[in-house]
């Protein structure tokens, strides 16, 4: 469908702003749109009566930064009593070429009962965690949340090193000793 | 000499010389210019190549005859400098190096002023184009190598080109990519006396000079420029010219800045075809 | 020196320049009140102060020493050149932020500046590639040493030399920024020239020993000494500050931080451009580029008589005071 005559790259003039709509990849300038990355320029059409929209496709994609509303892939790096500190690997399914800092406080563990929650019933170092990205945080992390059925814990390894399998929304299993330890567990996705 | 570690060659060798035993040094009085094939507004031949380094996010590699430089960028990643406050746009840092053989005299490892001015300057010619905005809390990373410099002039120039063609090629999302063109202001013709100043004969605009015609020039300009938004995104002149002069200079720049656009354009297809091909 | 300006006092500021109305009452092309002084150091061989009302403080400094000279090896040029150094420095006391290494940057872009406009090296010297490879690792202020003919600087470098080949009169301009409130770089160029006005370099007397051997002395005289050759011809910088479509001379801080770019032009006397730098992370078209080239080069030459009318006068009044057998009183550091 594409071909390499669709290639643009940053600057160069796509068409006009009452032809299309701006889409990823592109940008309106006073009257114009311009394509801001390299790649091939696709023209997509959502409906009769709104405009079609341009997007480029990125040629070499550059590392996923996390962006407010993201769903993230982290790993639990360290806990204590106020926040689980954590390194984000992956932003929507794409991964990051160098981990982001990022913490989960304790108030945005669940939705429910925050006062009751204790991070280490939540999260152990070591847990692979699914999470929302809430604000860009301070200077050095990102802020998390794990306020939603299917985000918290998807993985993670019991005290004797088994790995470990939910059975409630706050427990999970270890699937060699069958001991059972408390976690702030994603619902599983089908 | 401490002749007991610095052992000589026993047999000599004629030295390999670029040029005929009778070759006489350049001087503007020839009226041509050091590499005679040119004229004053012509530019070297631009080799240009994306994709050299693998690590990086993006790289590219630059070619002006003797003006050869790498430039890799990394990022965007997290920032990591500690002190730094919180940034709701990327930070970009360029780090311009001269590889110690790369000019005449043997340079320094460390970074000395005039490569942290270079790297500063490089900073301001580029972000214009970048759009750090949609890049909060991360930073970009620009490294440059100069491999050899034929004329700080041309070699700053392939710089910026070379880096924004780089930044492209790591998907960094830009306004608008930034063509970067150097010009000197050579006084050619028959010598005259210093004094005799008053009868002056407007200099001539030698674009991209080399290292030959920069020992005359009077003066030099180095030019970056984004081509499709009409905008200057660094100017630096030194050198003592004429108001007329300058803004001519300018024009020849900007000018020349297109044709380095073309070249970017192409350069950057190029990757793109390739890796239309792999797949 | 603040560092971030919220977005109401950046359109208050924006939409000001718009109306051609700034914050301190001036309008666009306008300066701040100058206040200069030379003569204000007694161990150099000249100094001069400026203050620009609204902060600006800056103190320039010109030792004059005698070194040997500096020649290229390959062209053999710089043997009869006397040499200028610059450095700028700004004082942890100017500003929270000039503490620990917090000023090297702009140290280093101020020194490759002033270096650059006042030392370019004129045709057939060496390339400028050379002039500054010279590192000084240890000082804070970086130093830059160049040579010159009569260049873009204006001094003129041969009349330094004492001893074509061996020895020659360094000039180490120092300036040292006491206080911040914006356009420190005009500020600089002001001092520069009202300190190299105020130097004073003692006659050297040399004799020539045959073979080749020279042997020179420094006459000790207070009243018998040269003055700058070229000074003249120095270039005076002023920097335009672009803020939306316009732009703005003289900017203070928190116009400073509003700009999107800004443009260093050096110009001498005669209205040859000596100098042009772009500062800030902005883009500016040509057109505009070229117009703000053509101000600041109008500018600049007026700015010139006006200082040079300055240096004159006070350098009169302290003539007259001083036949008249009455002391000369400096305003001194501490006055306003």
């Amino acid at each position: 469908m594409t071909s390499v005559a669709d290639a643009v790259v940053p600057g160069q003039r796509l068409g006009h702003v009452q032809e299309y709509i701006a889409g990823a990849g592109t940008y309106a300038l006073q009257d114009f749109l311009y394509a801001s990355v390299v790649g091939l320029k696709q023209i997509s059409r959502t409906s009769d009566n709104e405009l079609p929209t341009m997007t480029v496709q990125r040629e070499n994609s550059q590392s996923a930064i996390p962006e407010i509303e993201a769903i993230v892939t982290c790993k639990v790096v360290r806990v204590n009593p106020r926040f689980a500190s954590v390194n984000i690997m992956v932003v929507d399914g794409k991964p990051c070429k160098d981990d982001f800092q990022g913490i989960i406080r304790v108030q945005d563990v669940r939705a429910t009962e925050k006062d009751k929650v204790k991070i280490y019933n939540s999260f152990r170092p070591g847990d692979i965690v699914r999470a929302q990205v809430i604000s860009l945080g301070d200077a050095r992390s990102y802020y998390l949340s794990t306020a939603a059925n299917e985000l918290g814990v998807i993985f993670g390894t019991s005290v004797a090193g088994g790995s470990l399998v939910p059975i409630s929304w706050q427990e999970m299993q270890c699937t060699k000793t069958k001991v059972i330890e408390l976690r702030k567990c994603a619902k599983p996705m089908q | 000499m401490d002749r007991k570690r610095v052992a000589g060659p026993e047999l000599s060798v004629a030295p390999l010389i670029e040029y005929p035993v009778d070759h006489k040094r350049w001087t503007p009085q020839q009226e041509k210019r050091h590499d005679s094939k040119r004229q004053p507004e012509d530019m070297r031949p631009i080799y240009l190549k994306t994709g050299l380094i693998g690590q990086a996010s993006g790289s590219a590699y630059i070619e002006l005859e003797k003006t050869k430089l790498a430039c890799g960028v990394y990022g965007p990643k997290p920032v990591k400098r500690i002190g730094q406050t919180f940034s709701g746009r990327g930070l970009l840092t360029c780090e311009i190096k001269f590889a110690t053989f790369s000019c005449a005299k043997r340079r320094n490892q460390m970074r000395d002023p005039q490569e942290k001015e270079l790297s500063q300057i490089l900073t301001q010619a580029l972000s214009p184009a970048i759009r750090l905005d949609l890049l909060p809390k991360s930073a970009i990373e620009v490294y440059i190598t100069v491999l050899e410099s034929d004329g700080l002039g041309s070699c700053f120039s392939a710089a910026i080109t070379a880096a924004s063609v780089a930044l492209a090629h790591a998907g960094i999302e830009m306004l608008d990519l930034v063509a970067g063109c150097s010009a000197s202001y050579i006084q050619t013709g028959p010598a005259r006396s210093i004094s005799s100043g008053a009868e002056s004969i407007p200099p001539q605009i030698f674009m991209d000079a080399d290292l030959e015609e920069e020992k005359y020039e009077q003066g030099s300009i180095v030019l970056a420029y984004m081509p499709s938004l009409n905008e200057v995104t660094h100017v630096l002149q030194s050198g003592k010219a004429e108001g007329s002069i300058i803004s001519q200079s300018v024009e020849h720049c900007v000018e020349a800045c297109n044709k380095i656009y073309a070249v970017m354009h192409h350069a950057l297809l190029e990757s793109v075809k390739e890796n239309q091909t792999q797949l | 020196m603040p560092s971030l300006i919220s977005p109401a006092e950046r359109d208050y500021i924006l939409k000001g320049i718009e109306c051609n109305i700034r914050a301190d009452g001036r309008q666009r092309p306008d300066y701040r009140e100058v206040t200069l002084e030379t003569g204000v150091v007694s161990q150099t061989s000249g100094s001069a102060r400026v203050r620009i009302a609204g902060g600006t403080d800056v103190l320039v400094s010109v030792k004059a020493e005698i070194g040997p000279v500096l020649v290229d090896p390959e062209t053999g040029d710089g043997a009869d050149k006397g040499q200028i150094i610059c450095s700028v420095e700004c004082a942890p006391s100017a500003s929270q932020q000039f503490e620990g290494r917090g000023a090297d940057e702009l140290n280093n872009e101020l020194t490759q500046m002033m270096s650059r406009f006042l030392s370019h090296s004129g045709p057939a010297a060496s390339s400028f590639l050379s002039t500054t490879s010279s590192s000084s690792s240890s000082s804070t202020a970086a130093s830059t040493t160049a040579k010159t003919t009569s260049g873009a600087g204006g001094i003129n470098l041969s009349k330094l030399c004492i001893i074509p080949g061996q020895q020659c009169w360094i000039l180490y301009v120092d300036a040292l920024v006491l206080d911040y409130g914006g356009n420190l770089m005009d500020a600089i160029f002001m001092g520069t020239r009202a300190a190299i006005y105020d130097t004073r370099i003692p006659k050297t007397e040399v004799q020539d020993l045959g073979d080749g051997q020279f042997e020179f002395e420094v006459l000790d005289d207070a009243e018998d000494t040269e003055e700058v050759a070229g000074r003249e011809d120095m270039p005076l910088c002023v920097t335009l500050n672009k803020i939306g479509a316009r732009h703005i001379v003289d900017a203070s801080p928190l116009e400073e931080l509003c700009t999107e770019a800004k443009l260093v032009v050096a110009v001498n006397r005669s209205g040859e451009l000596c100098g042009l730098q772009k500062g800030h992370e902005g883009g500016i078209e040509p057109s505009l580029l070229l117009e703000m080239i053509q101000s600041g080069k109008t500018m600049g030459q007026s700015l010139i008589k006006q200082l040079d009318a300055s240096i004159k006068k006070e350098a009169e009044s302290d003539l007259a005071k001083r036949q008249r057998g009455e002391p000369v009183h400096k305003l001194g550091f501490f006055a306003q």
